[in-house]
């Protein structure tokens, strides 16, 4: 293509010139513009461009990332990302990357079949309670897509979580000191009044789903339920939650996020950061909104609440469900440990040591308790 | 590397080819030789290794060839040395562990399996050398006196790892000289997108939905949606395989290779016989080349007919993969092919309409046995194809991919081709490659399922 007759060849071929144009102002850009750290929307770090070492090139890593580093770092990549959105909508396709899009703006995760890991996870749990002298409270939350059957497209195949965690609970009905929690009829009775216990764009409930669950706790546990009406609700608008993040699609129905004012005296991660309130307001500003409850997910972190007139406690150990419900058990215990074991390095064998007769109360969401391959630290 | 992805978009193809379009004639041989040495090992360094050891073995036993050309007994020796290693290599790395499972499984041995993964194109690129070396013994080419020459042949990037499988004797006047015209750079690109699009926006696309019977389970799946999902597969296996070919021949182009059609609308086909003369069309005829005829072909009476045929449908399965359903694959075509070498063809030369409806269900059953690698697996499925499974199942998949697969058969049953043949405007032609590429770089920014199909050929 180059040499004298360059125009004169350019002519004969401009699909090829105009593409070939476009590769190399591609690569100047890749190599020109700033590269994105951090992801909002996807809530990870993007591989940056790696350096050439040949430590990596024998080991194959070094390709890797650069093979990553190409897709993670491409110039324009939200346009892209948002025509192929586009283009599957006029494909008229219900999903993208395995999210799909229901009725009313609801969008839902495909879950065909127990994963493998359910039946270790079982397994785990019950072994736990076996292993531990005292009350342990059990709460398997079913996801949005089981709870707004109604509002799923046709046709589409899902596992029966009901069939599931009745099939789990029932399996457990012989150990004396665990309380299984069935939040199904509560929630699905909330969403057929009309109220909307899950986020349309978030694979989390809502606060009032986590609130109405919160009732089934405190009639398990046999306590009493803080009415939470005469609290003021503030609300946290635009919300586009982790299912939004893969369906990506420019059309979707933001969420709005309520908590209410909940005080309390203090609150500890990690045994080193400390805060003096439940939410962390700055992650209100950012993609992952949902992150404010409990300032995120950490290994361990305590709550002392306001609650001066009792001495009760509790462990809760849970995945993010329990994030925006955890706020109104502070109403009920004076001191509440949280532990998720995704993130928990130390020994729950120890913890419960020390903890002697505190009880437990463990709440996972359905899809997560399904795969998660952190819950058999419960036993460590 | 594979050409459907970023690195090979905006990475690969601007630095490659200003290299090699900038460099004078002579360095044209090393510098594809190089960037092809880039290509490969990105994803397998370390079975570069063996790539250049079947590259030496085969150019020494050609020189060899060459200066025994008195000595007819030494010659073939040579010529069978070579052909052994190229085999072994193949059995060894392809096929070790399958044997090693079967003999432990007839035997009650328990031999441990070795720790190897298929390197990749090995299939695509030992039959490509074999046909150096045989063609060379039969003396229908010349051997190669540079291994430079003889090493781009072998190691070049576009037909590498996913074929079309270039005979030697095609392509060895072009890798002494070749002349690069802008026409023909224009319809290499123009072949690329379309070889681009067919994976990217198609095959993808369109195959999600069979990986997503995977998950579904076969036994959950109404009758309707066991057919939609077989047919998904039907659709992108073609646009995936044919995808790769049109993008290696429209790569060959730019580089100045005139490489062979491999897929000629394999759909269309009245017959099974025709399909295989429309599908993967350099491994049939390679087959036919160096085995079939070889074997004595049709002319050595009825029943040896049918013995080659049954080998060599033996070996196009098995060549596919290191699996029994691989097997079972090939072999159903022989029964078929056979059957119409038989009776069938008269019969479907009557009516187009049974014909087509015919070779239609015979091929998509054939993708059942070919894509699902476990046998009881394979019966569930084929199970759930004829009988009746009720369900609704198919209303969520058919709302979801009947845009998409319609697109599919459209362009798999020719019909888009010939709509495009008849646009003779050029601005229209280039725009609609422009947006092709456009659109196939917005899929591949954002993938969830971008497969390589052929780690097991």
């Amino acid at each position: 293509m180059k040499g004298k007759k360059l125009s004169g060849n350019i002519k004969s071929c401009p699909t090829a010139a105009i593409l070939f144009g476009f590769t190399v102002v591609m690569l100047i850009l890749y190599l020109a513009l700033p590269q994105t750290e951090f992801s909002d929307a996807e809530n990870r770090y993007l591989t940056q461009r790696p350096r050439f070492n040949l430590a990596g090139i024998k080991d194959g890593s070094y390709m890797e990332s650069f093979d990553n580093y190409t897709k993670e770092q491409l110039p324009f990549r939200e346009f892209f990302v948002k025509l192929k959105a586009v283009s599957e909508m006029i494909l008229l396709k219900k999903e993208n990357n395995n999210i799909v899009l229901g009725k009313d703006g609801y969008m839902f995760e495909k879950l065909f079949s127990p994963g493998k890991r359910l039946e270790k996870n079982e397994e785990c749990i019950k072994k736990f309670t076996e292993d531990n002298d005292r009350e342990i409270y059990l709460l398997i939350a079913p996801n949005s897509f089981e709870i707004l059957k109604e509002k799923v497209p046709e046709g589409l195949p899902r596992i029966d979580e009901k069939k599931y965690i009745d099939g789990f609970y029932s399996d457990l009905s012989s150990k004396e000191n665990l309380h299984t929690i069935d939040v199904y009829d509560e929630l699905r009775t909330g969403s057929k009044a009309g109220k909307q216990v899950f986020y349309k764009t978030d694979h989390h409930w809502t606060t009032f789903g986590a609130y109405l669950s919160y009732g089934k706790i405190c009639e398990s546990m046999g306590i009493e339920k803080e009415e939470y009406t005469d609290h003021k609700v503030n609300l946290v608008n635009d919300f586009y939650g982790t299912y939004q993040a893969k369906y990506k699609s420019p059309f979707a129905v933001p969420d709005t996020i309520e908590y209410y004012d909940i005080k309390i005296e203090d609150y500890v991660i990690n045994g080193t950061e400390e805060h003096k309130g439940l939410y962390d307001m700055e992650k209100t500003e950012i993609y992952d909104k949902y992150a404010m409850f409990l300032w995120g997910n950490y290994g361990i972190s305590e709550i002392i609440s306001e609650k001066t007139s009792t001495k009760d406690e509790l462990i809760v150990i849970k995945d993010s469900y329990a994030n925006c419900l955890i706020p109104f058990l502070t109403g009920n215990f004076r001191r509440i440990v949280i532990i998720d074991p995704r993130y928990y390095g130390g020994s729950l064998k120890e913890l419960m040591e020390k903890e002697k007769g505190t009880p437990v109360l463990i709440l996972y969401n359905f899809s997560n308790f399904n795969e998660d391959s952190n819950i058999y630290k419960i036993l460590k | 590397m594979i050409f459907s992805s970023l690195l090979f978009l905006f990475w690969f193809i601007p630095i490659f080819f200003t290299v090699y379009y900038l460099v004078p004639q002579r360095y044209k041989n090393p510098v594809l030789f190089i960037f092809s040495v880039i290509f490969y090992g990105f994803g397998e360094p370390k079975y570069l290794l063996l790539i250049f050891l079947s590259i030496t073995v085969n150019y020494f036993a050609g020189i060899l060839m060459d200066k025994t050309s008195e000595n007819k007994a030494l010659r073939t020796t040579v010529f069978v040395l070579c052909i052994v290693f190229d085999i072994g290599m193949l059995m060894f790395f392809k096929y070790i562990n399958f044997f090693i499972e079967n003999i432990n499984a007839l035997t009650g041995l328990k031999l441990s399996a070795v720790n190897i993964t298929l390197p990749l194109g090995i299939s695509f690129y030992t039959f490509q050398i074999m046909s150096y070396v045989i063609d060379l013994y039969r003396g229908k080419t010349v051997a190669q006196k540079s291994i430079l020459k003889l090493g781009t042949y072998l190691i070049m990037f576009p037909q590498l790892i996913a074929g079309p499988i270039v005979v030697y004797s095609r392509v060895s006047d072009a890798l002494d000289e070749r002349r690069i015209k802008p026409e023909e750079i224009e319809e290499g690109v123009r072949i690329f997108i379309i070889g681009l699009a067919s994976k990217v926006l198609l095959a993808n696309n369109i195959g999600m939905l069979w990986e997503e019977l995977k998950t579904v389970g076969y036994g959950n799946i109404s009758t309707l949606l066991a057919w939609l999902g077989a047919l998904s597969f039907t659709l992108q296996i073609y646009f995936d395989f044919n995808g790769y070919s049109l993008m290696a021949i429209g790569i060959g182009k730019m580089l100045g290779f005139e490489f062979p059609l491999n897929f000629d609308l394999p759909y269309t086909s009245a017959s099974v016989t025709e399909f295989w003369r429309r599908w993967h069309i350099t491994l049939s005829s390679w087959f036919r080349e160096y085995v079939y005829i070889p074997l004595g072909g049709n002319r050595k009476g009825r029943l040896r007919t049918y013995i080659n045929l049954f080998i060599v449908w033996f070996l196009t399965g098995f060549w596919h993969g290191a699996g029994w359903n691989f097997i079972l694959w090939g072999l159903y075509f022989f029964v078929l092919l056979s059957l119409e070498k038989l009776f069938l063809k008269n019969i479907l030369i009557k009516s187009r309409i049974f014909a087509r409806l015919y070779t239609g269900i015979a091929v998509i059953v054939s993708w059942v046995i070919f894509a699902i690698t476990d046998m009881g697996d394979i019966l569930k499925y084929i199970g759930r194809m004829f009988s009746i499974n009720t369900g609704n199942d198919i209303v969520y998949y058919l709302g979801n991919y009947a845009v998409v697969m319609a697109i599919g058969c459209a362009v798999s049953l020719g019909y888009v081709k010939k709509l495009y043949d008849k646009v003779n405007n050029r601005y229209i032609k280039m725009a609609a490659g422009v947006i092709l590429f456009v659109i196939s770089v917005a899929y591949l920014a954002d993938e969830g399922y971008n497969p390589f199909l052929y780690f097991r050929f």
